[in-house]
């Protein structure tokens, strides 16, 4: 039985229970979700986004859902301490994939509204229908369709016009799950004109079963909106997690997104950003490190439709052990989207011989007045800068930690918010290390 | 300090070194000379454990140690220095960081607590000035940018923060203005005690003016064919080589 099969089985000998355990718009959703899958199917190692991430294999296992909605009903603070230090934010809270803890009103400001979308359906009906599953369903990705069919419950960040969130937003997807559990998280991100945010959207997994995440996040930007993003990833080698990203963005909008990848099992991530307004921006950085059997992969998409817009990317990965990193990067310029100015640059450093670097940066342009740079590197770490550091006493280890460090620490530069730039460069530097913070099972965001 | 005894080694399978033989005593400062492609810098390597050297026959003891038994960090550690010919260099490693992985690692090696971050700030500023580099390379990368000039006092600078007992200076000279040669000779010279010693590879006079050396060596194809003093030296700048080949095949 393919694994698609499986889930549409699964879909339909439950489909009342997940229905009745989740909004209606929720719902609405599911029946051309089914449609789509079952005309498209799901990607194989043929489809051209997908060829390095197996999504047949990994979908494979046997994973049970949580259609009742079961949660622990501990205290998510008081089990995770996911603050970081120096840094006030919001803490907003998601187990498996049931939100269990948004931040009180009285921790944002007049204007900002994060609430599961159990709750969205009663304060904002028409917001939510308008926006659902618009910009994700926009082309067919099979992994979207999987995650709209089985989806029950997910979040909303709404920021009115002008509004300013001071401290950043701090979304804690936990998966500590018991069984094994296939988790479908959902994010809406409808921010209004002028407003601004930053936003931290961590993943966790822990314990020794087998998790899938599926998460589906969609972000709309309302002209001059300005979002930063902080996407921090430190899973298990038992986790699959699969993040598909949809944003749109008005004129003079600015989307920056800093997707850092710490530790995973597989991880796929797809982001596709079009650009819709004039003078809107883009700025899209990762820096992935990948060990042992993991499998990191990355697929951008950033469509300029209108004139005078800007892209920039950069990624840099470190890869050891037999991992593997995947990245391809597409900028297409549309017809008549003149004057885009778009750079790309993707980096990788392989430090043992068995991990592999995949790198493909493209360019569709249709417009002739724009700029557009790309390039791409796989590289192996300098045996004369590891002797030169030898020489000066420094034992190989360390030596090679600081060539590793240095090599994604461009990306970790442009962090804005300076605690959380402290704090993932040390971060960045234990995982090199080889160390992990116990208090918290594994991660290493919040200080001991 | 040191004894080179019938040293061969090869690089790229191409043997180099024929049987090199050299004793340097504590205190002693030794100038090499010798054409290009001797093998000069070989012998650098050869003494720094460089992997791409490889020894194929005879012995280098250092301070009662088997050199050729200890890895590159520990020489390091046991007091060997060398600045290198080309200094290489490591974008995004800042040179603190770098001098204090370099200095923590020796003070492990000896048992020492690594130094708080104040004392060491104000070793490094010490340091920098003997060689008159300015505080803001120690924010940028390992040698990253720097000029030829820069590059070379950086050397100079790092050996002053490591304190070797026995330091190998690969044509540190050459390149430099005459400024800038006289700042890195004097502050190597600054460095010099009578328990220190070096080997010292060098083209040029002003730097035998300098550094004043007791001992001159003459390296051609492989092997030391002259031994001598400064005066042995000056002749070389005066005359080339061509007359000691001559000597050395007669
Ligand atoms: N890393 C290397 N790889 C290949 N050949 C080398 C390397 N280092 C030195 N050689 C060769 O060894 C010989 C001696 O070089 P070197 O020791 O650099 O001479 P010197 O410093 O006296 O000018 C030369 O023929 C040079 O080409
Ligand atoms: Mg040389």
């Amino acid at each position: 039985m393919s694994s698609l099969t499986q889930y549409l089985q699964l879909y339909e000998q439950n489909q009342q229970m997940l229905c009745s355990h989740a909004p209606n718009v929720l719902n609405e959703a599911r029946e051309g979700a089914c449609k789509a899958l079952r005309a498209h199917g799901l990607p194989t190692l043929k489809t051209e986004e997908y060829r390095y991430f197996d999504v047949q294999k990994y979908l494979s296992a046997d994973y049970g859902l949580n259609l009742g909605r079961i949660v622990s009903g501990k205290d998510p603070q008081k089990q995770y301490r996911c603050g970081v230090s120096g840094l006030r934010s919001a803490l907003c809270y998601v187990e498996n994939d049931v939100p269990v803890m948004c931040p009180k009103s009285d921790e944002l400001p007049h204007g900002a509204h994060v609430m599961s979308l159990w709750q969205a359906e009663e304060q904002y009906p028409s917001l939510l229908c308008q926006y659902y599953n618009v910009v994700a369903a926009q082309k067919y990705d099979g992994l979207a369709a999987l995650n709209t069919l089985l989806a029950q419950d997910g979040l909303l960040v709404y920021i009115e016009k002008g509004v300013v969130l001071e401290n950043p937003l701090q979304i804690m997807n936990i998966a500590s799950a018991r069984a094994n559990l296939m988790m479908n998280r959902r994010l809406l991100v409808v921010m209004e004109k002028d407003a601004r945010a930053d936003i931290m959207l961590c993943d966790h997994a822990e314990g020794t079963q087998q998790h899938l995440s599926t998460q589906v996040s969609e972000i709309y930007l309302g002209e001059g909106a300005r979002l930063n993003l902080y996407s921090i990833e430190e899973n298990n080698a038992q986790n699959t997690r699969i993040h598909k990203l949809s944003v749109k963005q008005e004129a003079r909008s600015v989307f920056v997104q800093t997707d850092i990848t710490l530790s995973a099992g597989r991880s796929r991530q797809t982001s596709e950003v079009t650009l819709c307004g004039e003078h809107a921006s883009a700025v899209l950085n990762g820096a992935t490190v990948t060990s042992d059997n993991q499998v990191v992969d990355n697929y951008i998409l950033v469509s300029h439709d209108a004139c005078h817009c800007q892209s920039q990317m950069l990624y840099k990965s470190v890869l050891d052990g037999q991992s593997i990193g995947a990245f391809a990067g597409k900028v297409l310029v549309n017809a008549g989207a003149q004057k885009t100015v778009s750079e790309q640059t993707n980096a990788n450093l392989c430090v043992s011989s068995e991990a592999h670097a995949y790198s493909q940066p493209m360019l569709e342009i249709y417009a002739d007045d724009v700029k557009c740079n790309h390039g791409s590197t796989i590289g192996k770490l300098d045996e004369m800068a590891l002797f030169y550091m030898k020489q000066r006493g420094i034992e190989e280890a360390e030596a090679r930690l600081l060539l590793q460090h240095a090599f994604v620490n461009d990306v970790l530069q442009r962090i804005e918010i300076e605690p959380l730039r402290q704090r993932i460069s040390h971060m960045v530097e234990q995982r090199f290390r080889g160390q992990k913070d116990e208090v918290c099972k594994g991660c290493n965001l919040c200080q001991k | 300090m040191l004894e080179i005894k019938n040293l061969h080694a090869r690089v790229e399978g191409k043997e180099i070194l024929k049987g090199l033989n050299l004793t340097i005593r504590d205190g002693e400062v030794h100038v090499l000379m010798g054409p290009n492609g001797s093998g000069k810098s070989t012998l650098s390597h050869v003494l720094v454990g460089n992997p791409k050297y490889e020894v194929t026959e005879g012995s280098i003891v250092f301070n009662g140690k088997n050199l050729l038994s200890l890895s590159a960090e520990d020489r390091s550690h046991e007091g060997i220095f060398m600045s290198f010919q080309a200094p290489i260099e490591i974008p995004g490693v800042s040179m603190t960081n770098f001098m204090r992985a370099a200095l923590n690692a020796k003070r492990k090696y000896e048992g020492k607590e690594p130094l708080s971050p104040s004392e060491f700030l104000k070793l490094l500023r010490e340091k920098r000035q003997i060689v008159g580099l300015d505080a803001h390379f120690m924010s940028r990368g390992v040698n990253e940018g720097f000029s030829g000039g820069e590059r070379k006092r950086n050397e100079i600078f790092q050996m002053a923060v490591l304190e070797p007992t026995f330091s190998i200076l690969d044509e540190t000279d050459s390149g430099l203005d005459v400024d800038a040669l006289r700042i890195v000779a004097e502050g190597f010279n600054r460095l010099r005690t009578p328990q220190t010693s070096a080997l010292v590879i060098t083209h040029y006079q002003r730097m035998l003016d300098y550094l004043q050396p007791g001992f001159v060596h003459v390296l051609m194809d492989g092997r030391i064919v002259k031994d001598g003093d400064l005066a042995l030296g000056y002749a070389i700048e005066e005359k080339g080589f061509d007359w000691i080949k001559e000597q050395s095949e007669a």
